[in-house]
């Protein structure tokens, strides 16, 4: 009895812990806090099913963010099928049913699906390159590659803002 | 990249407290379906283990049953009078004389032999003579009769078989004309 009750404990830290990150994380691809708590819910899900253990706690959040991102894009490719848009495309559209989040995250949530992941977990989330890599399989090359390009392509566009106002 | 206030404000977008309950509802269900399935999962192989377990030392202990009139042998003297009749037919005994009549049943390949004298061996269904001789191998329900040569010696008859090997020692009373078998270890 102690046992359940333990893991139940065990969980329920392991849901404090990491829910946020992943709703926001969830929250900059879909940009539907409805469609981001049901995908934050899918990921616990199948933590519940799987019942994976892991090295340590970095280990895990590699393992949450990877299933996480996963998902959203699962997500948004049923929808560009559905909607007959690309990826990016639905990305963009999706943003007008957002209200009053942050403009950082705004801004962030309008790069494309390859750089938002590495510059939401870097800059917002404040992991270090070679977290993400292995967070997102990836080389540590690469992450610093699309930091570069992410970062680029949000002084474009932060510029064009000021230009607009 | 962006200053502290902006960070602030992003981290300031949580989770709703709804979610939180979604998901701790999904635990318990999953949970307790998972532990049913695993106390019934090991509660099972606990059992094939079990089951495993004691026919395996069943099959062990009990491979081979040696048994004289319907008496399984022991470890005390079993006595039987010579040339009983008991279990086996008039044409078994005919057969070899004045003998000791033992039966045996091998699950297992099983192999006898003595150290004193001679055995015939016949099916014990069919009453066919299937040997003569002092060793022989065997599976299944067979009688043997041991015509113990020099009767004034303690004579021994050896059971072997993939799991254990059985000494049976096997003495002659004259006087009363009737055989003792025991099991020696």
């Amino acid at each position: 009895m102690n046992l359940i009750q333990d893991e139940k404990i065990e969980f329920e830290k392991v849901y404090d812990e990491l829910s946020n990150l992943l709703y926001r994380l969830s929250l900059s691809h879909v940009k539907n806090s409805q469609d981001a708590e049901d995908i934050v819910h899918d990921v616990f899900a199948k933590y519940i099913e799987v019942r994976k253990t892991f090295k340590d706690d970095e280990h895990r959040r590699a393992w949450f963010v990877r299933v996480t991102v996963n998902k959203c894009h699962d997500f948004l490719r049923k929808k560009s099928h559905r909607d007959h848009l690309s990826l990016d495309d639905i990305s963009e559209i999706s943003q007008n049913e957002n209200l009053n989040l942050p403009r950082v995250f705004n801004l962030v949530s309008s790069l494309s699906e390859k750089y938002k992941t590495v510059m939401v977990l870097h800059y917002l989330e404040g992991y270090g390159v070679k977290e993400i890599s292995s967070m997102l399989y990836i080389s540590v090359s690469a992450v610093k590659m699309r930091l570069s390009r992410g970062r680029d392509m949000l002084k474009d566009k932060m510029e064009k803002e000021e230009e607009n106002v | 990249m962006f200053d502290d206030k902006s960070i602030k404000e992003y981290q300031n977008i949580k989770v709703s407290d709804d979610l939180k309950k979604r998901v701790m509802e999904t635990y318990e269900n999953k949970s307790y379906k998972k532990s049913n399935i695993s106390f019934y999962r090991y509660a099972s192989l606990i059992a094939a283990c079990f089951v495993i377990v004691f026919s395996s030392a069943y099959l062990m202990l009990f491979s081979t049953s040696v048994s004289v009139n319907g008496t399984k042998v022991s470890k005390n003297y079993l006595t039987v009078q010579n040339n009983v009749m008991g279990t086996f037919s008039q044409r078994n005994i005919d057969a070899f004389g004045d003998a000791l009549p033992i039966e045996l049943k091998a699950i297992f390949e099983t192999t006898i032999s003595v150290n004193n004298g001679e055995f015939s061996v016949s099916d014990k269904k069919t009453g066919e003579l299937l040997y003569i001789g002092n060793k022989y191998s065997f599976k299944g329900d067979v009688i043997v009769k041991w015509n113990v040569e020099n009767k004034d010696s303690m004579s021994e008859m050896k059971v072997s078989n993939v799991f254990y090997d059985e000494i049976f020692e096997v003495k002659y009373d004259a006087e009363n004309n009737n055989w003792g078998i025991k099991k020696d270890k």
